[in-house]
């Protein structure tokens, strides 16, 4: 073979084999969902069609699946209103215990989740929230903010002081400034970690199976319970569907935005 | 054994970075290109070395081409700006680490570097601990020289490798440099935006321009003729008159003047080029042999060091001249112009001159 | 304005962070070790289990990233980086999920094989439900994370280091091997403390992947010592036990961040 085929076949090999690794598993649940009958050891379902999925979109998942949203949006807009003013703070002034603020949304990045929210647990057990829905945003906060105090921090880092500077040496104030020139410079990140704290809410599993259950049903949670349950078609679409928001924001991610934010995510 | 360069071409997303590129390097010769920033010298040094492909064209050493060879195989070394020292080895290691790629005798390889690194005036007594950083600007470019050189390389290429230094280092490395190469008999190309670097180092000087050679030839040639405005413009510290031909008669503003030469300049509207240090003024010669004369107004005498620097106006264009020792009067003053350093060209259009100046 | 999100982070994590520390310590009549006892009787392998499998998993990720990692350097393709970056947006318990379907006894990948005529239907293996189950999960979710941090690390290097080698001779493997990795090596280790640490405190996969019987990983241990159990005396000590360890590898990364 000459070694323009070489490189071709090598090629053509590198990309079915990344394929492969990556979709595989995926395509598993794809081909479960319509399956409505599949008996061991066929490779392929028996018989495909809707109903299922008909029945899940009929079905209580459609509660789990407004639940989680609702809670993502409500999570989503606190953490934007409580994150924008110390982020930049902490990105433009200095303050007292600054390190230890920032120390302090270190630590959840730093240490396992499960050991501490089971303490948190307690804690909110004492404040009749377990298996509220306000306990379940409560602990979902903690992970958002800390998310979007590091993105948002860097945000504001990289918007260059001297454009604040000529503002406030025009004449405004530093509220005006910060309305006029800082935030609108700062939309894109402010998007994207708008974007980043919802899906991580929408996500969110430890927190919610601890302070949740049993009452609060999320969409991870339904779909953590069909699994343990062996409802095959009914967990791989609940997981089909929680996959979309994930891709679709992977998706304007890489049209739309910077993708330096990237790898504060993927550690829950 | 020579080294052609025949019609190179390259591409950047559909825009030209290198338009037909033709130039030979002789033997053992060190050729200097020289241009402003994003004239494709760098690209065209490292097309040389095979570290970007290029779309067009040829690159033969002697009988054997070279031009789809990877840059492993073209047996060319090339020495970086930043030095590129691998920061994680010692200094030996950094030497050695082609000749360990070539799978050389330890002795081999010892002998090898220890000699090298003499020729580049390396310290060699504890090179094996000691990491490139802890080495000055000029020895660590001097250890990247030993690097390169330590391979006996066909074709050594130098990609502006004086430019992060400080002026005094500058000066010397210079003429060791040439030196070494001489020493070696090696064929170099240097990359610089220094011209006084180009013109004092190489054999042969390259003048590019917008991915294209402007002139190529010795640095007195292209110096003493240069082949176009931009090459006039680019080298030494060169004033611009505009003159306007009419009849045969050559005017700056109100002042006509008679030539017979530069009749194969086509168009009215010409430029004359002429250095700072080559025009004459006095106060008291309305004419002088063998030069033109225009009448003019010193404006104002800097001191530059070495000597002082004149603006004078000449019906409204401003010309800089320089001499060794103040100018004894102000005022109006006649203006002597050289005719054998003149060089008139046909005027640039705007963009064209947007683009030199830039 | 910026109180309430500390007020909020401290309450909810730094308060429970020192409750789990000061509880595993708590005894009926005081304090004493009592919990400390009881976890290394019980869960010594399982502690031991539990790094196993992060370093497993992270040795997998760490080969991956910088094989992946440094022919992107070299060869850009927005389409490999693309796909590589799918993971990271997908959620835990999907991907357990998916890992279950796909590598149970009678999952896709056994029927798959089946088909190729490769393994024996009457006697399938059981990937799942399995540390190689648990590892190929925690390694797929965590692909992304390892590409991301690696291409960043060998994308800051000049590319005129690299140049330099391929210049007089060294091919891709070569220079990946004896420039790249070792001028990343800072960025590489804090890489791989950051995988670790995010491995041990996992807690949906090994849920969902976990052995019914032998060992399990830590945050399954203490997850049950709770529900089943209600011994939050032993759970805080697992949990603390495991602070320590996420400790001890991000002192190794505060020590390889300071040295440079």
């Amino acid at each position: 073979m000459s070694a323009v085929m070489w490189r071709l076949s090598g090629r053509v090999i590198g990309y079915g084999l990344a394929l492969f690794v990556i979709l595989g598993p995926i395509s598993s649940l794809l081909l479960w969902s319509i399956a409505e009958k599949w008996y061991w050891p066929h490779l392929f379902p028996q018989q495909i069609g809707p109903m299922y999925w008909k029945k899940v979109l009929e079905g209580d998942m459609m509660d789990a699946l407004l639940l989680s949203f609702g809670i993502a949006l409500v999570v989503t807009l606190l953490t934007l209103l409580l994150t924008v003013p110390l982020s930049y703070y902490l990105a433009r002034f200095e303050m007292p215990f600054k390190a230890l603020i920032m120390l302090l949304f270190l630590l959840p990045q730093a240490f396992p989740q499960l050991p501490v929210f089971s303490n948190t647990m307690v804690l909110l057990y004492k404040w009749d929230l377990v298996g509220t829905v306000p306990g379940v945003i409560l602990i979902h906060l903690v992970g958002a903010l800390v998310y979007a105090v590091w993105i948002l921090v860097s945000v504001f880092k990289s918007i260059p002081v001297s454009y604040e500077e000529a503002s406030i040496n025009l004449g405004a104030s530093k509220m005006r400034t910060f309305f006029t020139v800082t935030l609108p410079l700062s939309i894109p990140g402010l998007i994207a970690s708008a974007l980043m704290v919802f899906l991580y809410s929408l996500d969110e599993f430890t927190g919610t199976l601890l302070i949740g259950s049993p009452f609060i049903t999320t969409m991870p949670i339904y779909m953590y319970n069909s699994a343990m349950g062996y409802e095959m078609q009914v967990a791989s679409i609940t997981a089909l569907l929680l996959m979309i928001p994930g891709l679709l924001l992977l998706f304007l991610l890489e049209r739309y935005m910077k993708s330096e934010y990237l790898a504060a995510f993927g550690r829950a | 054994m020579d080294i052609r360069i025949q019609q190179l071409q390259k591409l950047y997303q559909d825009k030209p970075a290198l338009e037909n590129i033709n130039l030979v390097l002789q033997p053992g010769s060190f050729t200097a290109i020289v241009g402003p920033s994003g004239c494709g010298k760098t690209t065209l040094i490292r097309a040389l070395a095979g570290l970007v492909p290029i779309n067009g064209g040829s690159i033969i050493y002697g009988e054997e081409d070279v031009t789809d060879l990877p840059p492993q195989h073209r047996q060319t070394a090339m020495v970086f700006q930043n030095y590129a020292l691998w920061p994680h080895m010692t200094v030996f290691e950094n030497v050695a680490y082609g000749l360990k790629l070539r799978k050389l005798a330890k002795a081999e390889i010892e002998q090898k570097v220890m000699s090298i690194l003499e020729k580049v005036e390396i310290d060699t007594s504890d090179l094996k601990k000691r990491h490139p950083q802890q080495y000055s600007g000029g020895q660590q470019q001097r250890i990247a020289l030993a690097r390169a050189l330590v391979l006996e390389p066909k074709l050594l290429l130098l990609d502006e490798p004086l430019s992060n230094l400080d002026a005094k280092v500058r000066q010397r490395l210079r003429v060791e440099i040439r030196r070494i190469q001489q020493d070696l008999g090696i064929t170099a190309v240097y990359v610089t935006h220094d011209q006084e670097e180009a013109l004092s180092m190489a054999d042969q000087v390259v003048v590019m321009n917008k991915g294209r050679i402007e002139q190529a030839g010795t640095p007195e040639e292209v110096y003493r003729r240069p082949a176009s405005y931009f090459v006039a413009h680019f080298l030494g510290n060169s004033n611009t008159l505009e003159v306007i031909r009419k009849d045969g008669d050559y005017r700056v503003g109100g002042q006509s003047f008679k030539m017979a030469e530069w009749l194969d300049i086509k168009g009215e509207n010409l430029q004359l080029v002429v250095r700072g240090e080559e025009v004459k003024c006095s106060f008291d010669q309305p004419s002088m042999t063998g030069h033109l004369t225009f009448a003019g107004r010193l404006r104002e005498s800097l001191f530059v060091g070495s000597g002082y620097r004149h603006w004078i106006e000449i019906e409204g264009q401003n010309l800089f001249i320089e001499s060794d020792s103040k100018l004894q009067g102000t005022g109006s003053c006649y203006v002597h112009l050289p005719i054998n350093q003149c060089f008139l060209f046909a005027k640039q259009t705007d963009k064209e001159a947007r683009e030199i100046e830039a | 304005m910026a109180l309430p999100a500390i007020f909020i982070v401290g309450v909810l994590f730094v308060y429970p962070f020192f409750l789990s520390l000061m509880n595993s310590f708590k005894v009926k009549d005081g304090w004493g070790w009592d919990h400390y006892k009881t976890v290394f009787e019980l869960y010594t392998g399982d502690l031991l289990y539990t790094v196993w499998i992060s370093v497993a998993s992270l040795a997998i990720l760490l080969v991956f990233g910088i094989l992946l990692g440094g022919y992107l350097r070299f060869r850009h393709n927005g389409w490999i980086e693309f796909l590589f970056k799918i993971p990271l947006f997908i959620p835990f318990v999907v991907v357990g999920h998916a890992m279950r379907v796909l590598l149970a006894p009678n999952g896709t990948l056994n029927a798959s094989l089946a088909a190729l005529g490769v393994i024996d239907l009457q006697n399938p293996p059981s990937i799942a439900f399995s540390s190689a189950g648990i590892i190929t999960a925690l390694a797929w979710k965590n692909l992304s994370l390892a590409l991301l941090l690696l291409m960043g690390a060998f994308r800051s290097i000049d590319q005129n280091f690299i140049d330099a080698a391929r210049n007089i001779g060294a091919n891709y493997l070569r220079i990946l091997f004896t420039v790249m990795v070792p001028m990343a090596k800072g960025s590489i280790a804090v890489s791989a403390v950051l995988i670790f640490t995010s491995m041990m405190g996992s807690f949906s996969i090994p849920m969902m992947l976990g052995t019914t019987e032998g060992s399990q990983m830590a945050m399954v241990d203490l997850y049950y010592q709770i529900v089943y159990q209600n011994n939050y005396g032993a759970a805080n000590a697992i949990g603390v036990i495991s602070y320590l360890i996420s400790m001890g590898a991000a002192m190794y990364y505060l020590r390889t961040v300071t040295k440079r």
